[in-house]
């Protein structure tokens, strides 16, 4: 009786079961019905216009932007209403070639999104959205879309990007690790990524985000130069240039890559090359603009300062160059207080005080920036003045919020840490200023190797 | 009873060795394919931190590229890789030659290398090997399964060689990035899974179970022999188990992988062997036969020298060096396993199996390698003495030449020597016992000589659990013949039926077929069929069949051999040239103990007649004034028939007594007797015949032979008596034919009879009434028995009363004579020819008044 009823119970359980199965699969079809977007992902009348779009696309990914140009242009050619083409055509004009931007996206808003597929049509609207300053709603599209398709890499590309811009690291870095996770080769991402472990101080991650980035597009300029950064900021200068040069190998003009062999040669107390490759740079038309941002004299400032000269910094930056610079320059202040001039150097604190009112609306990062900039400043007039403890603590205010963002701010961060750490030793505290040395060391162990000796540095010393 | 159908395994046996088979030739087809080839292996589930490493090819692209076992692989030809299925795809974009970037991370950090993509060559050195050694054991398995299907140790072994095949070219296969890779490697894992049990399950029990038997002896082995086959199961099923807790617990430390199983499956299958050698060890160390023991022990020394070095340097090695390095030589001496055991069989017969070497064909290898040997011995001599003055010598080719023709003979006579005696000394030995036998058979006479030498020696010679002998015999009469167990153990049938299709099938089918094989014929008889089951389940093996030219003699059943082998068929062979000779020694110690029985018989009858002849009276006494004569002719030496004179209570008797026995011969003989002395005894206290005859009945009947007896009786009074009694004659008939009166006139008439006169002994009950007739001087009275009247002619004619009649009225009044003409008349009318039945005549005459 008792096995009948058993049997009875598990037929019953099997019936059940199948019951429950066939109701999830029947629920689960249908909800691929309605949700599904059987067009193809780019529409276009052409094939030929769509294989190239696909090959600009593994370019665009990738970062190579020209050779992603010529495709989309090619694209365009064989489908003229080819909207997807257009819509990248349009980023990539933005920067060199904002009429034609603006043509195509006027062509783009003029263009019929209905019958785009889910992805076109949420680019289109994301893209106008933001090129018409739209924030919200972009947002709001890029929301509805990723709720739709919350794997789409193109949809999660922008949701990264987006709080790159925003500064916000933490939502980014998930955002990133989400994206190479289901697409291993956006190379953006890693480029990303790797900034993002570097400002942590997770060194090795950051490089092996670089190296990755580099494995995947090795014959773009950018990862070497990426690359490059996190090396010349662990004090791998050798390696840092041998880097920079495979990227000028590649471009041979290409200025990212000379400012870091600039910045390489000179923290490498390589002066002369340094000197060199300034010049290769001013040479170089591609880097013509960066004249706008009195890049030249305050680089040329930096290399005098790295030589010893302290005049001869001073030199490059008073006047002209330094008005250029919005009246404020790390290096130009050092100088102004090693060389006596603290006037100068007040003045260049109120400066900072100006423009960092002046970008208050500016992201998390930047704002930590200005701050940890202020606080430098300050307690290396403190240190010039002799009051150490007041110093001391400023500066340790700027070693704690600074991150290791970028090659440049890097340098900064490490510079200010070694002040720290003489003026911890000129208050007598040191147990913890042989403990900040350690800390700079294990990041840069020849970083203090060619600084120039600062009188202000030495006194009471 | 119908056959019963039994579950034979080595069908599903073949069926999973022609998968086997397939899937080890799909591995080795897909390695002729032509793809680019890194030399890399990775593990199917990809590590947090990239795609584990898993074997790096020696010499490979990868390994010059400086990939080590262990390393992640993030990337390859600038795609970055997040699962092992990406791989083939990342590669399929380029071509042999082609040097590709790797991102990999090592022990220093990431970093890219760049590897230089092979053609994969399936003549990489390690595989080959492996592959051929997987054939060979594939191999060597079918053929002792197919040998001996049926054998439990053969079957295990073929799974065994079958999951040994797949763990060297499926499991131990150089990495590929084919669509089956992931499939053949699973497959190859499966087989190494179960690879252990089968192991530990094979040297359990091979040569024979003595370990297993042993075990099961053991009071500790109780639970598990409650558990019966599921504890075999349980065997199987720890290495699978075990392989699924260590990837449950350790899923994502793969550096506690060696070859991309868990270590701890590895130490397990060192466990096995270790104690598969251990039960090897101590079934050989109890095997009763050397020559088992020898081949067991050669085995033993194989699997140590082929499995130690194998768990040395595979498994200890790899694992402590975390290296592939050593992996190579441990797999080499493999060999030894196959080798071994291959030359165990052929050399000792093992598992029973008989495997014929064509000696001339070995001679001809032995030779070939002999003149090899010396046309390298000549070049390397030759070579050695090349710029000498010897070379130069004219002589030095002559000597040479003589140094080859004088060592050559030699040598090839020693290699062949070697041969007979490594490879075909069991043989002779067999084939020289059994002619032996058979000549021994031939020489005997005696039949229990023979049977002993069949069901005795033959078991002996072969290693049979036993022989049983059955002739054919026919005891009764009219009764069917059947074989009778003349020989044999006591649990096979005293009798088998006598089946003349089984006698012609083994006829036909060289006197000797398995058990088995009389399938066919126990289709078309169901008493063959019923023969089959009754013999298969008594646990014979063989039927023989012994025939003489002239008739079917009897069988011989043979049991398997022990161990529960199987008769090999060269056995089969030489069996059936010892059944023919075994058939004419049997023929010929029948014939002769027939005659023997029928000498000893005939002069038993001759001693019988003799007897019987003394019970008859010499001469006959009757009453006074009446002649009296008497006959009895047996058809035979020994008769039915009689006559006597009774005795009469407390004097001398007149009475005269005739009898007819049902039955002819010695059982004829012998009624006769017992009813002779049964009336004897009695008349000695009943003097009337009426009484007389109703207790001789009793008697007869009594004795329960189911025969009867045919009596007449005449009794007379003498001369003393009153006159009108004096020609008185009292007789007496009892199924006895109604006696003739012959009259002094010459007429004959038939005594009146009485109404009953059922033979004596015919019946339990009944009484006779005796009657009485004056008789007149010169008359006759003859009683005779039917064998007179149911004389017959040679054209078959009987000679019937009416001429009985018409003999005794044309024959003399004198008894005597009277009896003679009627003997005289019977000859006559027979011609001499064959006498059908006894014949007895007794006359009584009264004499006349002149005497």
């Amino acid at each position: 009786m008792k096995k009948l009823h058993a049997a009875a119970l598990a037929r019953t359980a099997i019936a059940l079961g199948a019951a429950v199965l066939a109701a999830a699969g029947l629920a689960f079809g249908l909800a691929y019905y309605l949700t599904r977007d059987d067009r193809a992902p780019w529409t276009t009348r052409s094939k030929a216009a769509g294989e190239e779009f696909e090959k600009g696309l593994e370019a665009f990914t990738r970062e190579y932007r020209a050779e992603a140009g010529d495709h989309f242009r090619r694209a365009l050619e064989l489908d003229p209403d080819f909207v997807a083409a257009k819509l990248y055509l349009s980023w990539l004009y933005v920067p060199g070639s904002p009429d034609r931007a603006e043509e195509l996206v006027a062509e783009i808003r003029a263009a019929d999104l209905e019958g785009l597929s889910a992805r076109e049509r949420f680019l289109a609207s994301y893209w106008l959205a933001f090129h018409d300053g739209r924030h919200a709603e972009a947002e709001a599209v890029l929301d509805a879309f990723l709720a739709l398709y919350p794997t789409d890499p193109f949809g999660l590309q922008a949701r990264c990007e987006r709080a790159w811009d925003v500064e916000d690291w933490p939502a980014a870095q998930e955002c990133y690790e989400r994206l190479v996770e289901l697409h291993p080769n956006r190379v953006r991402a890693y480029e990303h990524l790797g900034f993002i472990a570097m400002a942590q101080g997770r060194f090795t991650a950051a490089e092996e985000s670089f190296l990755t980035y580099r494995y995947i597009a090795p014959d773009q300029a950018q990862p070497h130069v990426a690359l490059a950064e996190l090396l010349s900021l662990l004090g791998r200068y050798r390696e840092a240039e041998a880097s920079l040069e495979r990227a000028l190998a590649i471009k041979d003009d290409f200025c990212p890559a000379l400012r870091q062999l600039v910045r390489v040669y000179a923290f490498a107390g390589r002066h002369d090359d340094a000197s060199a490759a300034l010049e290769r740079m001013a040479g170089a038309e591609a880097c013509a603009d960066l004249e706008r941002g009195a890049f030249y004299c305050r680089a040329r400032a930096q290399v005098a300062f790295f030589r010893g000269d302290l005049e001869g910094a001073w030199q490059q930056v008073e006047g002209d160059c330094l008005e250029r610079l919005h009246g404020f320059d790390v290096i130009a202040h050092h100088v102004a207080v090693a060389t006596g001039r603290l006037a100068a150097a007040v003045e260049m604190t109120r400066r900072l005080d100006e423009i960092a009112a002046q970008r208050r609306q500016a992201g998390p990062g930047t704002r930590a920036w200005f701050a940890a900039a202020r606080a430098h400043v300050e307690g290396v007039q403190r240190m010039a003045a002799g009051d150490y403890g007041a110093a001391a603590e400023l500066l340790r205010q700027v070693d704690e919020g600074l991150p290791y963002w970028t090659a440049e701010l890097s340098a900064f961060k490490l510079l200010n840490r070694l002040f720290l750490a003489r003026s911890l030793e000129l208050t007598g505290e040191v147990a913890e200023a042989r403990a900040v040395r350690k800390k700079l060391e294990a990041v840069n162990p020849r970083f203090a190797q060619h600084l120039p000796e600062l009188d202000f540095l030495k006194r009471g010393g | 009873m119908a056959p019963t159908r039994t579950f034979n395994p080595a069908l599903p046996l073949l069926a999973f060795g022609l998968v086997t088979f397939g899937l080890a030739g799909l591995s080795i087809v897909d390695m002729l394919v032509l793809r680019p080839y890194d030399g890399l292996a990775l593990a199917s589930e990809a590590a947090a931190d990239g795609l584990v490493v898993r074997e790096v090819v020696a010499g490979s692209g990868a390994e010059r590229a400086g990939i080590r076992p262990g390393d992640r692989i993030l990337g390859i030809g600038r795609n970055k890789l997040r699962r092992a299925g990406q791989a083939p795809e990342a590669l399929s974009r380029f071509r042999s030659g082609d040097t590709v970037p790797y991102l990999v991370r090592q022990e220093g950090g990431i970093r890219e290398l760049p590897v230089r993509l092979d053609r994969r060559s399936f003549v990489e050195g390690t595989y080959v090997y492996s592959a051929a050694l997987g054939f060979t054991f594939f191999l060597v398995g079918l053929f002792v399964l197919i040998r001996q299907p049926g054998l439990r140790a053969s079957q295990v072994f073929f799974m065994l060689c079958g999951l040994l095949l797949l763990f060297l070219v499926c499991r131990l296969r150089p990495p590929s990035y084919s669509p089956v890779n992931g499939l053949i490697l699973g497959i190859g894992t499966l087989a190494f899974l179960f690879l252990p049990p089968t192991f530990f399950h094979f040297y359990l029990i091979f040569p024979r179970p003595v370990t297993l038997a042993a075990l099961s002896r053991r009071r500790w082995t109780l639970p598990l022999r409650q558990l019966g086959g599921y504890a075999w199961l349980l065997v199987y099923l720890v290495p699978p188990a075990v392989f699924c807790a260590a990837a449950l617990v350790r899923p994502r430390r793969e550096s506690g992988l060696i070859h991309g199983a868990p270590a701890a499956s590895w130490w397990l299958l060192a466990l096995y062997i270790v104690l598969g050698l251990t039960a090897l060890g101590v079934n050989t160390r109890h095997l009763d036969e050397p020559r088992e023991r020898r081949g067991a022990l050669l085995v033993l020394a194989g699997s140590l020298f082929g499995l130690v070095p194998f768990l040395a340097a595979s498994l200890v090695l790899s694992a402590a060096l975390q290296s592939r390095v050593f992996f190579f030589a441990g797999v080499m001496p493999l060999a030894l396993v196959p080798i071994t055991f291959t030359y165990a069989v052929v050399r000792f017969q093992l598992l029973d199996i008989r495997v014929i070497l064509r000696r001339s064909l070995l001679y001809t290898v032995i030779t070939a390698l002999v003149t090899g040997v010396y046309a390298g011995a000549v070049a390397t001599f030759n070579s050695f003495f090349r710029d000498t003055a010897l070379a130069a010598s004219g002589y030095f080719p002559i000597f040479l030449a003589l140094a080859i023709v004088l060592l050559f003979e030699p040598l090839r006579r020693q290699m062949q020597e070697l041969i007979d005696r490594y490879f075909f000394a069991e043989r002779s030995r067999l084939q020289r016992a059994m002619m032996e036998l058979g000549e021994a058979l031939t020489a005997e006479l005696d039949l229990q000589a023979v049977v002993r030498e069949l069901v005795e020696k033959l078991p002996q010679l072969l290693g049979l659990r036993f022989a049983a002998l059955y002739l054919l015999r026919g005891a009764v009469p009219a009764s069917p013949r059947q074989l009778h167990r003349i020989a044999g153990p006591e649990h096979l049938p005293a009798r088998l039926p006598d089946l003349p299709e089984l006698h012609g099938h083994l006829r036909g089918h060289g006197s000797l077929t398995r058990i088995q094989q009389l399938g066919g014929l126990a289709l078309r008889s169901p008493e063959v069929a019923r023969l089959v089951a009754e013999l298969a389940a008594a646990g014979v093996e063989a039927v023989g069949g012994l025939h003489s030219p002239r008739r079917p003699l009897g069988l011989v059943l043979l049991s398997e051999k022990e161990g529960n082998l199987l008769l090999g068929q060269e056995e089969l062979d030489l069996l059936q040239g010892l059944l023919h000779h075994a058939a004419l020694a049997l023929e010929t110690s029948l014939l002769l103990e027939e005659r023997t029985q029928r000498a000893e018989l005939e002069r038993e009858l001759e001693i019988a007649a003799s007897i019987q002849a003394q019970l008859l009276p010499g001469s006959l006494k009757f009453a006074a004034g009446w002649d009296v004569a008497a006959l009895c002719r047996p058809a035979r030496i020994v008769g039915g028939d009689f006559y006597a004179q009774l005795p009469a209570p407390g004097g001398e008797s007149t009475a005269v007594v005739y009898g007819d026995v049902s039955g002819k011969s010695v059982s004829g003989a012998l009624m006769m007797m017992a009813a002779h002395e049964a009336l004897y005894a009695l008349a000695m206290t009943q003097p009337h015949p009426s009484e007389l005859f109703t207790l001789a009945n009793r008697r007869v009947y009594g004795l329960g032979r189911r025969s009867f007896v045919a009596l007449g009786y005449f009794a007379a009074n003498d001369g003393a008596a009153a006159a009108a009694d004096r020609g008185r004659l009292t007789y007496l008939v009892a199924g006895q034919p109604p006696p003739l009166w012959r009259r002094r006139d010459g007429t004959v008439t038939e005594l009146p009879l009485p109404e009953y006169r059922i033979p004596v002994g015919a019946l339990p009950g009944g009484t006779y009434r005796a009657l009485e007739v004056v008789v007149a001087p010169g008359d006759v009275v003859l009683g005779y028995s039917d064998g007179v009247t149911d004389a017959r002619s040679p054209a078959g004619e009987f000679f019937g009363s009416e001429r009985l009649q018409d003999v005794v009225a044309r024959a003399s009044g004198d008894p005597r004579r009277l009896i003679r003409d009627v003997l005289d008349a019977v000859e006559a009318f027979t011609e001499s020819g064959a006498q059908f039945d006894d014949l007895t005549l007794v006359a009584v005459g009264r004499r006349t008044e002149d005497g």
